[in-house]
């Protein structure tokens, strides 16, 4: 076979090399341009429910803001809640308050907060739907109570969890 | 038509630096003629004006001592189209087969001229082939091939220089395309043609449209004596008849005549007893006007146009050149086709490119700037909405514990609850039941099995088996009886 001949075939071959990675080229970019073009309408769908649906979204979020307590540190945040918790259970009509805190894992910003109490039923109905509306950081996950004799206040014990939200440097609650 | 002689080379080679290569790179075409002991390179001129553009002699040509002398740079950097050899370097031969099929016919054919040309090996790799109609039955296998070893030694050296020819003929092959389109009957019986030059005649012979052979004869100096020419004429071609009713088993049945001495015509006929058609030389593109009449001897018959290195008439091809011959068009096409494809798939990739618009992309992170990313936002959204339901799905222990209280009936007293409100929510109760008998029993423990079923609507109600019963060791000195009770309320 000749140079000329050889260098026909080559050139037959590139410019087929060149048809076939031209066409593969302009599949995966017809690709990419559709899978832009997908994107955008769900973003433009996502858009228009955002602002259509703007205040339910703020008012979700603001609710679910609430169930973190924000802290500058867990040691703060417990000795608020302590504190709140001693001020509502007087406020309720309790005296012999103990509160316990137990932090078993910072990672996960929750802690587990033991109270107890003694008094009367209604006290403790009292208590615990104000730690429902004033402190919905808090969850109760457990609770005892033992009536005694009717020579004995009733004795409850309370264990709650607490969920806390380490704040950012600068930001203020 | 520009004139160049041998001795005007440089004006030649000016004209060659002005062909330009084809679209996909070919070379210009010349064609080469091989007469009188010299070979010319000949531009053909179908599109660009002929011209000789050099003359060089055969003996020098093949002498391995020397190199290309006289070879023009401008001639060995063209394609050679066509190289026209005497016809004596040709042999031929007829044969009946009866397959058509290309690999039988060629195997058939190259056994054959081992067998009988075994002194020219090379005769496998240079054949030509063509069948024709013998009668309305038979056909016959036309085979022609170089027969002389100086033609071996002509293909190898121009294969050498770079001037392999893609085509070799010689005369009598263009005469038979020739008389074939100018006479309907020349395919049928004998046919001879006379072609009377002054100082020579060149007879053909041709049997059923075929090249036989043919024969040159040198006229004797009869210092214008038609007579006697007449009668060396009317002897040469009588013998040539008779050869060839020998060869062809039959007789020639039509003679034509070229020659611009038209004062023989009558007394050839007279003569020969037979009438000759009288042929008239190709005026167009003629080769007189590139070669004189000497140089040109056989060839003086034909024009360029009957030369035309695009074939039409009977040639060989060295057969590894014809493979890249019939292989040529298919690249050709495929460049063209690819090109053409080519392009057409740019143009879509310039579309694609251009389709979206420039601010496609810039009006959605415009967008997204504007509100935020809603992808973001809804992923927050969705978490928060998630823990907002759990907690407002979660129990409220202050209406457990008023439930259970208000649950309790008069004559029952709580005594202790646990409750659960995370891994199985439910409420553990201890109670004590006075009563002065099982039926008083069993009415206030009912009531409080039915209102806390009422209130907490379990998803299985409480039954009263699934109270544990026992008498309460507390109220031993009390002179009621009193009964503690003990269950699991699921929620």
């Amino acid at each position: 076979m000749s140079d000329r001949v050889k260098k026909k075939w080559l050139a037959v071959g590139l410019i087929w090399l060149g048809v076939v990675l031209t066409t593969f080229y302009n599949f995966a970019e017809v690709d990419r341009i559709n899978a832009l073009r997908l994107q955008k309408e769900i973003l433009g769908m996502d858009a228009r429910f955002v602002t259509a649906n703007k205040d339910p979204i703020e008012a979700v979020t603001r609710e679910k803001a609430l169930l973190t307590h924000s802290v500058d540190s867990p040691g703060m945040g417990l000795m608020t809640l302590e504190n709140k918790i001693d001020l509502i259970s007087k406020d309720c009509g309790f005296s012999n308050v103990v509160v316990e805190d137990k932090i078993e894992d910072t990672e996960s910003q929750d802690a587990e907060i033991s109270l107890y109490l003694s008094g009367s039923l209604t006290d403790l109905v009292r208590l615990l739907m104000k730690l429902q509306s004033e402190m919905p950081y808090t969850s109760l996950k457990h609770m005892e109570f033992d009536m005694g004799t009717s020579a004995t206040t009733p004795q409850f014990q309370l264990i709650m969890k607490y969920r806390y939200a380490l704040t950012e440097p600068g930001t203020e609650e | 038509m520009v004139l160049f002689s041998t001795g005007r080379f440089s004006e030649a080679i000016t004209e060659a630096k002005y062909r330009k290569p084809d679209m996909l790179g070919g070379k210009s075409t010349l064609i080469t003629l091989l007469e009188s002991e010299s070979l010319y390179f000949i531009l053909p001129g179908a599109k660009i004006p002929a011209g000789l553009l050099n003359k060089i002699n055969l003996d020098g040509f093949l002498d391995p001592n020397l190199d290309t002398s006289g070879l023009l740079p401008e001639t060995r950097r063209m394609e050679n189209g066509l190289l026209v050899i005497p016809d004596y370097w040709l042999g031929n031969s007829s044969v009946a087969f009866q397959s058509r099929k290309k690999p039988l016919v060629e195997s058939f054919i190259e056994r054959k001229l081992r067998a009988e040309h075994s002194d020219f090996r090379e005769a496998e790799e240079y054949y030509g082939y063509k069948f024709y109609k013998e009668s309305e039955r038979s056909h016959k296998l036309y085979v022609f091939f170089p027969q002389d070893p100086l033609a071996y030694s002509l293909f190898h050296k121009l294969s050498a220089v770079g001037l392999a020819p893609l085509r070799i003929t010689s005369p009598a092959y263009l005469w038979q395309e020739k008389l074939s389109d100018l006479y309907e009957d020349f395919p049928q019986g004998g046919k001879c043609l006379i072609h009377l030059e002054t100082s020579a005649c060149h007879l053909y012979l041709f049997y059923l449209g075929q090249f036989l052979f043919s024969r040159k004869i040198i006229l004797s100096r009869t210092d214008g004596d038609v007579l006697e020419t007449v009668n060396q004429l009317n002897y040469e071609i009588n013998q040539s008849f008779y050869l060839f009713s020998q060869k062809s088993k039959t007789g020639v049945d039509g003679l034509y005549l070229l020659s611009e001495q038209i004062e023989l015509l009558t007394p050839l006929q007279e003569s020969l007893g037979r009438d000759l058609t009288p042929l008239e030389k190709s005026e167009t593109r003629d080769l007189s006007n590139l070669l004189n009449q000497e140089e040109l001897g056989t060839l003086s018959g034909f024009s360029l146009g009957n030369m035309s290195p695009k074939g039409g008439y009977l040639s060989l091809t060295h057969k590894p050149l014809k493979n890249e011959l019939e292989w040529k068009p298919v690249q050709h096409s495929g460049i063209a086709v690819g090109i053409f494809l080519l392009l057409l798939l740019l143009g879509e990739l310039f579309f694609i490119k251009i389709y979206p618009g420039p601010d496609f992309f810039d009006a959605s992170a415009g967008k997204l700037r504007a509100i935020g990313n809603p992808k973001q936002v809804l992923q927050e959204y969705a978490e928060a909405l998630d823990a907002v339901t759990e907690n407002r799905l979660r129990p409220s222990p202050a209406k457990w514990t008023f439930d259970l209280a208000a649950s309790v009936p008069d004559e029952v007293v709580l005594k202790k609850a646990t409750f659960e409100t995370e891994s199985e929510p439910g409420i553990m109760v201890e109670a004590v039941i006075p009563a002065p008998g099982p039926k008083h029993f069993k009415k206030y423990l009912s009531e409080f099995v039915q209102n806390l079923n009422q209130r907490f609507k379990p998803p299985e109600p409480l039954m009263e088996k699934d109270v544990a019963i026992s008498p309460d060791e507390a109220s031993s000195e009390i002179t009621e009886k009193q009964y503690r009770v003990k269950f699991r309320i699921s929620l």
